[in-house]
């Protein structure tokens, strides 16, 4: 652990948001990441391009972050939609 | 104490991943499959009927599967002795056999060196545990790899493992397992980005880069009906795996021909890739 981090029952509930996250956003893996003091979103897509994931210091920024890519994607898919023939 | 988070924060998930069934001899298991093909013990008929039928399709996969245990013996060595890497994690470990990572990462000091077996087969699992017995610098989790955050919130992992310091993730001969609708890569980012800069990533992956259709297609079969399929991958997917990382010469390579021990005839064309990756920055591979 490096002095900046925080202590072991900080740590541990930031897992237990990561893990929150996790259920809440069932298309994402969330995960804390202690040497760099971040949560990390990926997304669960197969193929998914490799740099989709997201970060952010904390759970509500990266549930924002998770918020904002899901719109849009959900707009992206709205467009292609409509532009299918 | 440690807490349990595991245990406080179960993942609906676990359950289809991690049966509670301990084994069934009927069904062909991949790392008894392996055990076979290197000569062990540990496997029942179903799994050397399935270990005939791939070699049937691959008549060098158990020389391969040698020179794979071979290769991992070679890059632990070079990790512990050349790299100063005091922390290993060897995620699908499998059966143990002779030359386990403890005991070549251990061999200069044990009390310096820490090692964390994981593996999703509860007979791999209990084989490790009579092995390292009450060891205070190797242990075994039952986890499954696809799951990154389960793994690291074990607290036998999180008490061994030292994620601020640089470690050693090994993923040898196992993410061959892991279909492409899984997307092994997205999982392999996230370890790379839970490793501390100065860490390395060792993988080893079968291939069908010079199989003809007809061999590639029988060896996915010979892993029907086996408790994980069988997915090669040709050698720019496996690299992939190593995004972003450093590649420890010479690279990705034949495992055969990876700094081998002695100079002697070119090893024949690839069934396994393998190569070692260092996370040289603090920031996230790409």
């Amino acid at each position: 652990m490096t002095p900046d981090s925080p202590g072991r029952e900080e740590e541990d509930a930031c897992w237990r948001e990561a893990a929150r996250l996790r259920r809440e956003h069932r298309g994402w893996i969330v995960v804390w990441l202690a040497p760099q003091n971040c949560y990390r979103a990926y997304r669960r897509l197969p193929g998914a391009r490799r740099d989709t994931a997201l970060s952010a210091a904390t759970p509500g920024e990266i549930a924002d972050l998770i918020g904002q890519a899901e719109q849009s994607a959900t707009a992206r898919r709205a467009r292609s939609d409509a532009d299918r023939p | 104490m440690v807490n349990d988070l595991h245990a406080l924060y179960p993942e609906p998930a676990r359950s289809r991943l991690l049966t509670p069934c301990d084994y069934d001899p009927t069904m062909p298991n991949v790392a008894r499959i392996y055990d076979w093909l290197l000569g062990g013990k540990d496997n029942f008929a179903a799994d050397r009927q399935a270990g005939e039928a791939l070699l049937d399709a691959v008549p060098g996969a158990a020389v391969a599967a040698r020179e794979n245990r071979a290769f991992l013996a070679r890059a632990v060595r070079y990790l512990a002795e050349e790299a100063g890497v005091c922390q290993f994690l060897d995620i699908g470990a499998g059966l143990p056999t002779a030359g386990s990572v403890h005991e070549i990462a251990q061999a200069g000091d044990p009390r310096e060196v820490r090692v964390v077996y994981a593996d999703y087969e509860p007979m791999v699992v209990r084989h490790a545990e009579a092995l390292l017995g009450d060891s205070l610098t190797a242990a075994v989790v039952r986890a499954d790899l696809r799951q990154p955050w389960d793994l690291f919130a074990r607290p036998t992992v999180r008490t061994m493992i030292n994620l601020a310091e640089p470690v050693a993730i090994l993923l040898v001969a196992v993410l061959h397992f892991i279909e492409d609708h899984e997307d092994p890569w997205t999982v392999v980012n996230c370890y790379k980005d839970l490793m501390a800069p100065g860490s390395y990533l060792v993988i080893t992956h079968v291939t069908a880069d010079h199989l003809s259709d007809d061999a590639a297609r029988q060896a996915r079969a010979a892993y029907n009906g086996a408790s994980a399929p069988g997915v090669p991958r040709s050698r720019e997917q496996i690299a992939g795996f190593f995004a972003g990382l450093e590649m420890v010469p010479p690279g990705l390579a034949n495992v055969a021909a990876w700094r081998p021990n002695h100079i002697g005839a070119p090893p024949g064309p690839a069934v396994f890739y393998g190569g070692i990756g260092c996370k040289t920055h603090p920031g996230r591979p790409r």
